[in-house]
């Protein structure tokens, strides 16, 4: 109850403000927050510090307000060329995601169904016994939120110590088939463009993509842009109305899928017109299409003749008939691409991403820019973004993915393992030549039984939530309950729809807790320093996996030692004295973060992804790479890579280089793709198409979010997206509670009729932050062939009304 | 004038209770009138396209590329604006009780000393343009006040700014449990001697129209200045650099801007 | 345990509606307070929610009334055990839940 003395005060203060409005003119209605704390902040003390958020792939910076070893206050920074100064709302509150009450402070153990309390001690023990029993059944789901020294110690334990390879991040169900798009294209990964495209595009497109909501900062630089009177259009290719929408000049709605035959049709037409970029196809690009074989990555060079061949058949005909868009408005597409004195930047994020034609779109699209020269000039780029802090930095760079090693080195390649092993110092032969399983193949390998051939018995998932994320949950991963030889080992910082299966959990520090580097959606690489100290007994990621490293070490397990019988993690001091990092109490004796980052930064150079030492990181708000030396000692980032005029690894004098072309000739790819139709498509049992996504106040699943009052009063709980038409023919009314139900599972959710976002007749809109309505469990685990990555977009569902269930069962 | 509103206010109850009624009829959707309010009746809408004084509505892409001014009947008469019932010089002495109110109120609504505020109502399918209609210089109604925006346009509102629940979900309890305690704000600034005007106690980033609290019609209650005929604020307050609270914005070096020839 | 600070505002002067002002005065978890003009400042100590939606719909019907504005709002503490059984919360506790402890 709460105390009577708090009630009368609470009573006098709510009558008074009552008079007050009584007696003056008063102000709009408000909610009072009582904070109820003895100890305030008073700014005495106050010292600000460089971080950037937490949240997305966006990679603004904050200024990090710490008072009395707590965060008080977040600025956004002014000297930081992402955000000049602005935030969002999620970064603006993001210094709340430390102090939500029921942060996890020590480590859990499941005992007959029950978590108990035990020691650190305990807890490392466990685990390195089941890695030591059975390695090669042990792996690590990781994520695109690990600092890049976390998921470079994870990458090292795992490939190069015990010679295992499943290891494999959520940024699978993320930008994956970014990743295999830039591969395909160029060679090589990651965006060509940057921010700085933003300033200076004439027209940006956003394919399937909600930046007003998922990347705001990023969309209020375009749309700022207008308020001072420059002339930016915006196109928004999608299939519902959004916030995006509403600043766009031109909606155009498309089918599901309808993005495949939107870029065909762009491309059929400006070969058709004549009016594509002549001179920049001849000099720079080559034709690729998957053989008859079978699809692959690289696929297998055709010819200019072959290529106009296959694509006559997207005719604005056909592809009106596939796509949704009429004809005159692919015509209007065209044109733009035609024009040469335009700029013009494309957006996408999940909508391209999260499709079983993922890594083919994303070559499309990037095709279409190639295709009409809009490339590689400041405002030309086709540009994907991430959603997660450092999507690219941790798992693209540092390659901490199933098939990779660090630098963009691979383990079917025996000349990259070899350069893996000398850069570790481990015996040759370590590094395993089979690439690991999947996220979607390693999740299903561990909920299967044994004795039916789950050959995952151990797994530690660090820094994200997969109990909520993962397609299909009732097949991958609720499953996992009755297997009692099963054993997941869950890092976290809250109690989440993983944590619930959990066997052990271990209380991880987060953010400003610990040092951290990150590298954003631009390339740009950020790093920050511990400011304040987690609760109770929560630890650092990294520390985990050297402590789980050195216990199995102490073992005697062989593959934690290197060449010379030291251990793998060992850091020395000046005196050549190893330092006890494996212990928590000496873990910040010396700077880990800088070690590990300096011994991954040799990886960098085959890419051409050069980095800085970890001390020009300090001085900066992040350095794009490639980062290298001048001449003057300076280090200079790179903007336009493969353009002459910024890249210092593009060829003297040449004006564009692809130099790690797939062709080896300098040359990027423009593929050709035929159109398949989606998975599953509505049919009269499950007559509506889902799709699933975010919404501007809570970032992914919520946990940290939804711990922060602004935010959580904002947007209080998850929702689904109707159509008024398919409302009114369902007997639905606002706000009512519906079943969402597909062949896979069910969600109950209430209606939004004409919400935020307004889908089309005939298809709904579901969040998946809220971790009390899980829409994954409805959601279809069909992927990409190529890149794996599911595709949370489109599904065939139907809604139910709650009372019409009950009467059917 | 008074007529046309009274019609037009019986026009909104009717819709309101008729909308009512309908509302409570089982299983009728109710999508929140948004359709079919009497705003986009037909009827109303072709009285607007033909009413010279009536400015259509643009969307917020559009605005910049719409001259926006007088109407065409008022660029024909010139008139005088009706008086504001806003006197300059009447005497305004906030006591510290008054003053204290305004600044708990104000801090309710922020996360911490820094922090955009809060939207203190909920916003639905609403555009730029929609704030603006009644943040950008403060409107005054049924004796609320609409805030004025304190910092020059910036596009997507939301972005900062986190609103209440949307209708539908108003009844859901958003309580979060969290022991994060705000930085709060200075409460005065320093005065160099007795009489001295006393330096600006807080960051004028994002604050650089003073007025929006401290002074004019739309002041806040508590904060307005006791001389508000004066204009030229920063002459006699200074910025405080102890009470500003904000980090140093040091100039981090940056590759100097891109030399881009355009073809 | 919703306490809230609101003012009613009245068609005319809060002297010509005494009727409604004895009606507000009624519900046992409202306070009366200071009254000017056209308006009336009032105090509301509820259990529920609901309780609070309820006399907030009961007071815009009351006659003469024209207008309902929050002053403030204090929504903290927890509710006393078994008082809330009718209210439908659409964030409830996963169906899944297990022990957490």
């Amino acid at each position: 109850m709460m105390d009577s003395k708090r009630r009368t005060f609470l009573k006098s203060t709510a009558m008074a403000a009552a008079s007050s409005m009584v007696a003056s003119n008063a102000s709009l209605p408000v909610v009072y927050a009582d904070q109820g704390v003895a100890d305030l902040p008073d700014g005495d003390g106050l010292s600000w510090n460089k971080a950037p958020c937490r949240f997305c792939g966006t990679g603004c910076h904050v200024q990090v307000g710490v008072e009395d070893g707590r965060v008080v206050a977040i600025a956004g920074d002014k000297a930081a060329d992402v955000n000049k100064g602005l935030l969002c709302v999620k970064g603006y509150h993001v210094g709340g995601i430390l102090y939500g009450k029921d942060r996890l402070t020590k480590p859990l153990l499941r005992k007959d169904g029950k978590l108990t309390e035990i020691e650190w001690d305990e807890a490392i023990e466990i685990v390195a016994k089941r890695i030591y029993d059975s390695p090669e059944t042990f792996a690590i789901y990781g994520s695109g939120q690990w600092t890049i020294p976390e998921g470079y110690a994870a990458q090292k334990f795992m490939k190069g110590g015990l010679g295992n390879n499943h290891i494999d991040p959520n940024a699978r169900l993320c930008m994956a088939s970014a990743v295999t798009g830039f591969l395909g294209t160029y060679g090589v990964d990651e965006p060509a463009g940057c921010y700085d495209d933003l300033d200076e595009c004439d027209v940006v497109i956003t394919w399937g993509n909600n930046p007003a909501e998922m990347h705001p900062v990023l969309f209020s630089r375009v749309t700022d842009r207008r308020s001072r009177g420059e002339n930016v259009r915006l196109i928004d290719i999608g299939t519902r109305r959004t916030r995006t929408t509403d600043a766009a000049n031109v909606y155009l709605e498309m089918k599901p899928h309808g993005d495949v035959p939107i870029a065909l049709g762009i491309m059929h037409l400006l070969i058709e017109n004549g009016n594509y970029d002549r001179s920049f196809v001849e000099q720079h690009c080559n034709f690729r299409a998957h053989p008859e074989s079978g699809k692959s990555l690289f696929g297998e060079a055709i010819s200019e003749d072959e290529f106009r061949k296959r694509i006559a058949k997207y005719t604005p005909e056909h592809v009106e008939e596939l796509s949704g868009i009429s004809v005159d408005d692919l015509r209007m597409l065209a044109d733009l691409f035609a024009n040469p004195d335009i700029r013009i930047t494309s957006l996408w994020c999940m909508g391209m991403n999260q499709h079983t034609m993922g890594t083919a779109v994303n070559t499309l699209v990037h095709g279409v820019h190639l295709l009409s020269g809009h490339f590689g000039k400041p405002g030309d780029a086709p540009t994907s973004l991430t959603g997660q802090p450092s999507a690219c930095g941790t798992v693209r760079e540092v390659g901490t993915l199933a098939h990779a090693l660090p630098g963009g080195r691979i383990v079917a390649k025996p000349e990259h393992r070899k350069q893996s092993e000398e850069f570790w110092n481990v015996r040759e032969g370590s590094v395993n030549a089979v690439p690991g399983y999947h996220t979607v193949k390693m999740f299903d390998q561990f909920t299967k039984p044994t004795s039916d051939g789950g050959d995952i018995t151990t797994m530690f998932v660090q820094v994200t939530n997969p109990g909520q994320t993962l397609p299909n949950l009732n097949k991958l991963f609720n499953d996992k309950e009755p297997l009692d030889d099963k054993f997941l080992i869950v890092s976290e910082v809250y109690p989440t729809a993983t944590t619930e299966l959990a066997d052990l959990i271990l209380p991880a520090a987060m953010w400003v807790e610990k040092n951290g580097v990150y590298g954003n959606s631009e390339r740009r690489t950020q790093q920050w320093f511990k400011m304040v100290d987690p609760p109770g007994e929560a630890r650092d990621d990294t520390w985990m996996t050297i402590a789980i490293a050195h216990k199995l070490f102490e073992m005697g397990y062989e593959g934690m030692k290197d060449k010379d019988g030291e251990f793998i993690f060992a850091v020395k001091d000046d005196a050549g004295k190893e330092i006890p990092i494996w212990n928590f109490d000496n873990y910040y004796d010396t700077n880990v973060d800088k070690h590990l980052f300096e011994e991954y930064r040799q990886f960098t150079t085959m890419k051409h992804k050069n980095l800085a030492p970890y001390d020009e990181y300090v001085k900066a708000r992040g350095l794009r790479w490639p980062v290298v030396e001048q001449e003057d000692g300076s280090w200079r980032e790179t903007r336009f890579r493969f353009s002459g005029f910024d890249d210092p690894f593009v060829a003297e004098g040449e004006e564009f280089d692809f130099y790690h072309s797939s062709s080896k000739d300098g040359r990027a790819q423009i593929w050709f793709h035929e159109y398949e139709p989606p998975p599953e498509i509505p049919d009269d049992e499950y007559p509506m198409w889902l799709c699933t996504g975010r919404v501007l106040e809570h970032w992914h699943t919520g946990t940290m979010t939804r711990r922060l009052e602004p935010l959580n009063r904002a947007m209080p709980t998850g929702y689904v997206e109707m159509h008024m038409e398919d409302a009114r023919a369902a007997n639905i009314r606002q706000g009512e509670v519906v079943i969402v139900e597909s062949r896979r599972g069910s969600c109950e959710l209430p209606v939004w009729i004409d919400g935020r976002g307004r889908p089309p007749r005939g298809s709904i809109f579901v969040p998946f932050f809220d971790e009390t309505k899980l829409i994954n469990d409805v959601t279809l685990d069909e992927h990409c062939p190529i890149s794996k990555q599911p595709d949370y977009k489109k599904c065939a569902a139907r809604v139910v009304k709650k009372a019409a269930a009950k009467v059917k069962s | 004038m008074n007529r046309l509103t009274t019609v037009f206010l019986s026009l909104v109850i009717a819709v309101a209770v008729i909308g009512y009624f309908v509302g409570i009829g089982d299983g009728v959707p109710q999508p929140d009138g948004f359709y079919e309010s009497s705003l986009v009746d037909r009827d109303l809408s072709q009285a607007a396209a033909n009413d010279v004084k009536l400015i259509p509505a643009v969307s917020y892409s559009e605005i910049s590329s719409t001259p926006m001014g007088p109407t065409k009947s008022w660029q024909a008469k010139p008139q005088a604006l009706p008086g504001g019932d806003y006197d300059l010089y009447t005497k305004i002495e906030p006591s510290e009780a008054e003053k204290e109110a305004s600044g708990k109120l104000r801090a309710s609504r922020r996360s911490f000393n820094g922090a955009p505020p809060i939207i203190p109502h909920p916003v639905e399918n609403t555009t730029d343009a929609a704030c603006y209609a009644c943040h950008s210089n403060g409107v005054q109604m049924a004796g609320l006040k609409a805030s004025v925006m304190s910092h020059k346009f910036l596009g997507n509102c939301v972005q900062c700014h986190a609103p209440m629940a949307p209708v539908p979900f108003q009844d859901v309890d958003a309580s979060v449990e969290t022991s994060f305690v705000g930085l709060p704000a200075p409460t005065q600034g320093k005065r160099a001697f007795q009489g001295a005007p006393p330096t600006i106690p807080h960051s004028q980033w994002m604050r650089e129209n003073c007025n929006a609290c401290h002074g004019g019609p739309n002041g806040w209650a508590g904060l307005e200045s006791t001389h508000p005929w004066r204009t030229n604020c920063t002459q006699c307050h200074a910025p405080s650099a102890t009470l500003d609270q904000m980090p140093e914005a040091e100039i981090v070096p940056m590759l100097p801007p891109l030399d881009v020839v355009r073809r | 345990m919703p306490i809230s600070g609101l003012v009613v505002t009245f068609r005319s002067s809060v002297m010509e509606h005494s009727d409604t002002i004895k009606a507000i005065g009624d519900i046992p978890e409202i306070e009366l307070g200071d009254a000017a003009g056209s308006k009336l400042a009032i105090m509301i100590d509820s259990a529920t929610k609901r309780r609070d939606q309820q006399i907030w719909n009961t007071l815009q019907q009351l006659p003469g009334v024209t207008d309902l504005a929050v002053a403030m709002v204090a929504f903290d503490g927890e509710l006393p055990i078994g008082s809330n059984p009718d209210d439908e919360k659409t964030n409830g506790k996963n169906d899944r839940t297990r022990d957490q402890s």
